[in-house]
């Protein structure tokens, strides 16, 4: 609206700001408070003293403490980590413990305000923040995705390559801070899927609501297939980070489906997990529906938040790699081995350096490195094409280089005979 | 100098910082928790209501806000969610600051609401030289420090450079 708006600052500070000695600054002046300036004292944390005791911000200048408090206290807890990085003052302001007490009792509100007190004081010395970076937490502000793949066999050709078929789906998980989660399993992409996970999904989307519950990091929730044979879905995850704080991951420890009987379905539309509370993994009340403990498509879920989906963010970019058409060549390097994947635009590089439990066994393999990244349309003709890359390297933006940290045991050799 | 009491519309005046008056109906004025407290207690009876932390353009914009929200229904919640939102559009952010500080000194809540939101909103998201940059704010952390300090919070910036 006003544009042409500018600062006016008091006649008094300009003149005060001339001045050389600290003493000055101590001393209150009741007429800058009346203007709303506070001026600090003494210099926070330790900065060099020649500098000026004038917070040169015009932040600071203009706004007081509790005004800047007012604004922290309407961002969220992770807009607030990023704020203390700016400077001290801002990181001494998010220390305050009003807005981690707010942020803890919302993030755990299905334990109840008292319940969450207790834990304070006996787990977190009673320090909200404390809290929040370490007690496991169930992030509410985007989907978990487990991305999980299987291989189908395609149609042989002339070639020597042997056409296989990756095919990928999903499982999307949305939790909201009053114990309900939203479960989808598709092949959609998570930007596609992200926008219908809500409860007022329609019923062609198969979006399927129910109830979780967290005690320390396990993390149980159930839903209800309705239907002629009511079919209980049950899930067992373990929350973790990359990093303190993070909360990023969910391992799968278990996924059961399996038959409830009509008298426990209808007495309870919602709370099914209360139903099965207690069961057996093979339990079921349904001889006609057997329960199924599933040993497939387990991988860990990975948290994405809705901002990154909505900006259209690839920072998690293996989740987006689409899978299609893969063909298998092996490849020779020099003083190892080298395979080769080509997953349409997306290349797979493994490196190993052969050893053996004895000399002459060449019975084992260490991996070295593995790491995925992208390649442009004209390279994918031909497999070696990543020789001589860096690991970081990737030439297609789209398919930023990962390399893998996790799952890198020795391969050991078996013979056929042995197997 | 006193405010004339035409029919049963009361007025009052309002005095900025740099002596700009305004005339105001009082259940406009009533918008203020402030005034209303000094018109209940009854110790600005009489002419005219000094506000000294406040600027006339900025107490311009807290009273069309205070009228638009004392002249509207309560039944028109929608049609003042999308007053508010315009109100701030475009506003620059020493504008907000001063709407900020004369929404709090004046406990005007909902105002103070929506300016601090929108400040709050223009710091997420975006890098700290940004921000630094927006806000006229130095940098006083020694690089190690600065390391330090993105470390500790380094659970917040998961998915940002």
């Amino acid at each position: 609206m006003t544009s042409d708006f500018s600062l006016k600052i008091p006649a008094e500070l300009e003149a005060a700001s001339q001045l050389r000695t600290a003493q000055f600054f101590v001393t209150k002046r009741p007429w800058l408070d009346l203007y709303g300036v506070h001026i600090r004292p003494v210099a926070p944390f330790g900065s060099a003293s020649s500098k000026p005791f004038i917070d040169p911000a015009l932040l600071h200048r203009c706004l007081p403490d509790e005004l800047l408090f007012e604004i922290f206290a309407r961002m969220t807890p992770y807009n607030l980590g990023k704020a203390a990085c700016v400077c001290r003052k801002w990181r001494y302001t998010v220390r305050n413990p009003v807005f981690w007490r707010n942020a803890c009792l919302k993030a755990w509100q299905i334990f109840g305000v008292v319940e969450n007190y207790k834990i304070l004081q006996s787990k977190y010395d009673g320090s909200w923040r404390k809290m929040w970076l370490s007690r496991p937490r169930i992030r509410t502000d985007g989907l978990y995705v487990s991305r999980n793949t299987y291989i189908r066999a395609g149609i042989a050709e002339w070639k020597i390559s042997n056409p296989v078929h990756v095919v990928c789906y999903f499982r999307y998980l949305r939790f909201y801070p009053s114990g309900r989660f939203l479960y989808k399993n598709s092949s959609q992409k998570v930007k596609d899927v992200a926008k219908f996970m809500n409860f007022r999904a329609s019923k062609t989307e198969s979006v399927h609501s129910g109830h979780y519950t967290l005690s320390n990091d396990k993390v149980e929730a159930a839903f209800l297939y309705p239907g002629l044979r009511p079919t209980v879905w049950r899930i067992r995850l373990r929350l973790r980070g990359t990093m303190a704080g993070a909360n990023n991951r969910m391992d799968l420890l278990s996924l059961v489906t399996s038959g409830v009987n009509d008298g426990e379905v209808s007495s309870t539309d919602e709370d099914i997990l209360g139903v099965v509370e207690g069961w057996q993994e093979d339990e079921t009340h349904n001889p006609d529906v057997p329960a199924v403990t599933h040993k497939r498509g387990l991988t860990p879920f990975v948290f994405i938040p809705f901002e990154e989906i909505l900006l259209g963010k690839r920072t998690l970019t293996f989740i987006d790699i689409p899978g299609r058409n893969v063909s298998f060549e092996p490849a020779s390097g020099k003083d190892g081995l080298f395979c080769t994947w080509l997953i349409t635009y997306s290349i797979f590089l493994c490196k190993q350096v052969v050893s053996g439990t004895m000399a002459g066994a060449n019975n084992q393999m260490d991996l070295l490195s593995l790491v995925t990244s992208g390649v442009i349309d004209g390279e994918v003709s031909c497999p070696c094409v990543v020789e001589g890359w860096q690991e970081d390297e990737a030439h297609n933006l789209d398919v930023p280089a990962v390399t893998y940290k996790r799952d890198l045991t020795p391969l050991v050799f078996i013979p056929f005979e042995g197997v | 100098m006193a405010s004339s009491i035409e029919n049963n519309n009361e007025k009052l005046t309002l005095k900025s910082s740099d002596g700009e008056e305004f005339l105001v109906e009082k259940h406009v004025a009533l918008q203020s928790t402030l005034l209303q407290n000094m018109l209940d207690s009854d110790c600005s009876s009489a002419d005219v209501i000094p506000l000294p932390k406040i600027d006339a353009r900025t107490l311009a914009l807290v009273l069309g806000y205070c009228k638009k929200h004392a002249d509207a229904s309560s039944s028109k919640q929608g049609e003042l969610n999308s007053f508010d939102s315009e109100f701030l559009k475009d506003m620059d952010m020493g504008a907000l600051f001063n709407l900020v500080l004369a929404a709090n000194f004046m406990e005007i809540k909902g105002l103070l609401d929506i300016a601090a939101q929108k400040i709050a909103d223009t710091i997420k998201d975006k890098p700290h030289q940004e921000v630094r940059e927006i806000f006229h704010v130095e940098n006083d952390y020694t690089p190690e420090e600065e390391a330090a300090v993105r470390e500790e919070n380094r659970w917040a910036f998961e998915g940002f450079p």
